[in-house]
C-alpha cells in the first residue's frame, strides 16, 4: 500500500509540476519579448528607448506632466540598458521618480533598478514620445520630502509620506539636468 | 530439489521492488506529456503572436507580484 501510495503522489507531482509549467512559459515568454522592446508595458523591463526625439534646449516646464495627468513614464539606465515603466510626478518645478516596495525581500529582487540608479544615475526619460537625458539623484531626507510625497499623494492613491521615505520602504530620486 | 552446477551461485540479486502503476497509467502519462508539450508550443506561439495576450499575461504576473512584495 505504502508502494502505491508513493508511485500517486509521484504521479501527482509531475502532473501539477507539468502544468505549472504552462504559466511559467508564458511569463518567461512575456519577459523575453519585452526585453526586446522599444519601450517597456507593464512590469517586465524593456530594451533601451531608442524611438522618439531627444530633447536639447533649456531645462523644460515639468508641470506638463501632472497638468497633463501623465501617469506613468519610461524610464531607461544607461547601465543597464533597459526601461522600465514609473511613476513619476512634478514638485516646485522639478520632477520626481520613485519606487515603493523597497523595504521587502520580494520587492528589492522586482525592484532592482534603484539600486541600479544609486550606483550610476545617468538616465533617459521618455515623456509623450520625446527622449530627456536625465542624472537620477537620490534623496533620502529633507523637508523637501513632505512637498514632493504630498505632490504624490494628491496624483496618486498612494500612501507615501516623508516617514516612508527616509525609512527606506520607498526610494525617491530627482531627475536632474545632466 | 534443484541440483546446481559448479559455476551457479544461490546467492540472487536483490530485486527493487516494483512500483504499482494502475492499468494504462503509463499509456496516460504520456499523452499527458505529449499535450503538456504541445500546451507548452501553444502558450509560447500565443504570447509571441496573438495580440493582447503577452499584455495579459504581465498584467496577470504584476497582479501576483504586487501582493507578494507588500
Amino acid at each position: 500500500m505504502a508502494v502505491e501510495t508513493r508511485a500517486l503522489v509521484a504521479r501527482v507531482l509531475i502532473v501539477v509540476g507539468c502544468l505549472l509549467l504552462i504559466p511559467v512559459t508564458a511569463v518567461l515568454t512575456a519577459a523575453v519579448k519585452q526585453r526586446f522592446s522599444d519601450g517597456p508595458n507593464r512590469l517586465f523591463s524593456s530594451g533601451p528607448l531608442l524611438e522618439g526625439e531627444l530633447y536639447a534646449g533649456p531645462e523644460p516646464d515639468w508641470s506638463f506632466v501632472d497638468e497633463n495627468d501623465i501617469q506613468t513614464i519610461e524610464l531607461q539606465l544607461l547601465d543597464p540598458p533597459r526601461a522600465r515603466r514609473i511613476w513619476t510626478t512634478e514638485h516646485d518645478g522639478k520632477l520626481y521618480v520613485w519606487s515603493g516596495y523597497m523595504g521587502t525581500l520580494v520587492g528589492r529582487l522586482w525592484k532592482r533598478w534603484p539600486i541600479q540608479a544609486e550606483r550610476d544615475g545617468r538616465a533617459v526619460l521618455r515623456i509623450d514620445g520625446k527622449r530627456y537625458e536625465r542624472q537620477l539623484v537620490r534623496i533620502e531626507s529633507g523637508e523637501i520630502l513632505e512637498g514632493i510625497t504630498a505632490s504624490i499623494r494628491g496624483k496618486y492613491p498612494s500612501q507615501l509620506t516623508r516617514d516612508g521615505v527616509e525609512a527606506g520602504d520607498s526610494w525617491l530620486f530627482e531627475a536632474a539636468s545632466r | 530439489m534443484e541440483s546446481h552446477g559448479p559455476g551457479e551461485t544461490l546467492a540472487q540479486e536483490p530485486r527493487s521492488v516494483p512500483m504499482w502503476t494502475p492499468p494504462d497509467a503509463d499509456r496516460a502519462m504520456q499523452h499527458f506529456y505529449w499535450c503538456i508539450g504541445a500546451a507548452l508550443v501553444v502558450t509560447v506561439l500565443a504570447v509571441l503572436f496573438v495580440p493582447g495576450v503577452d499584455d495579459f499575461v504581465e498584467r496577470t504576473f504584476q497582479g501576483y507580484v504586487g501582493r507578494a512584495a507588500r
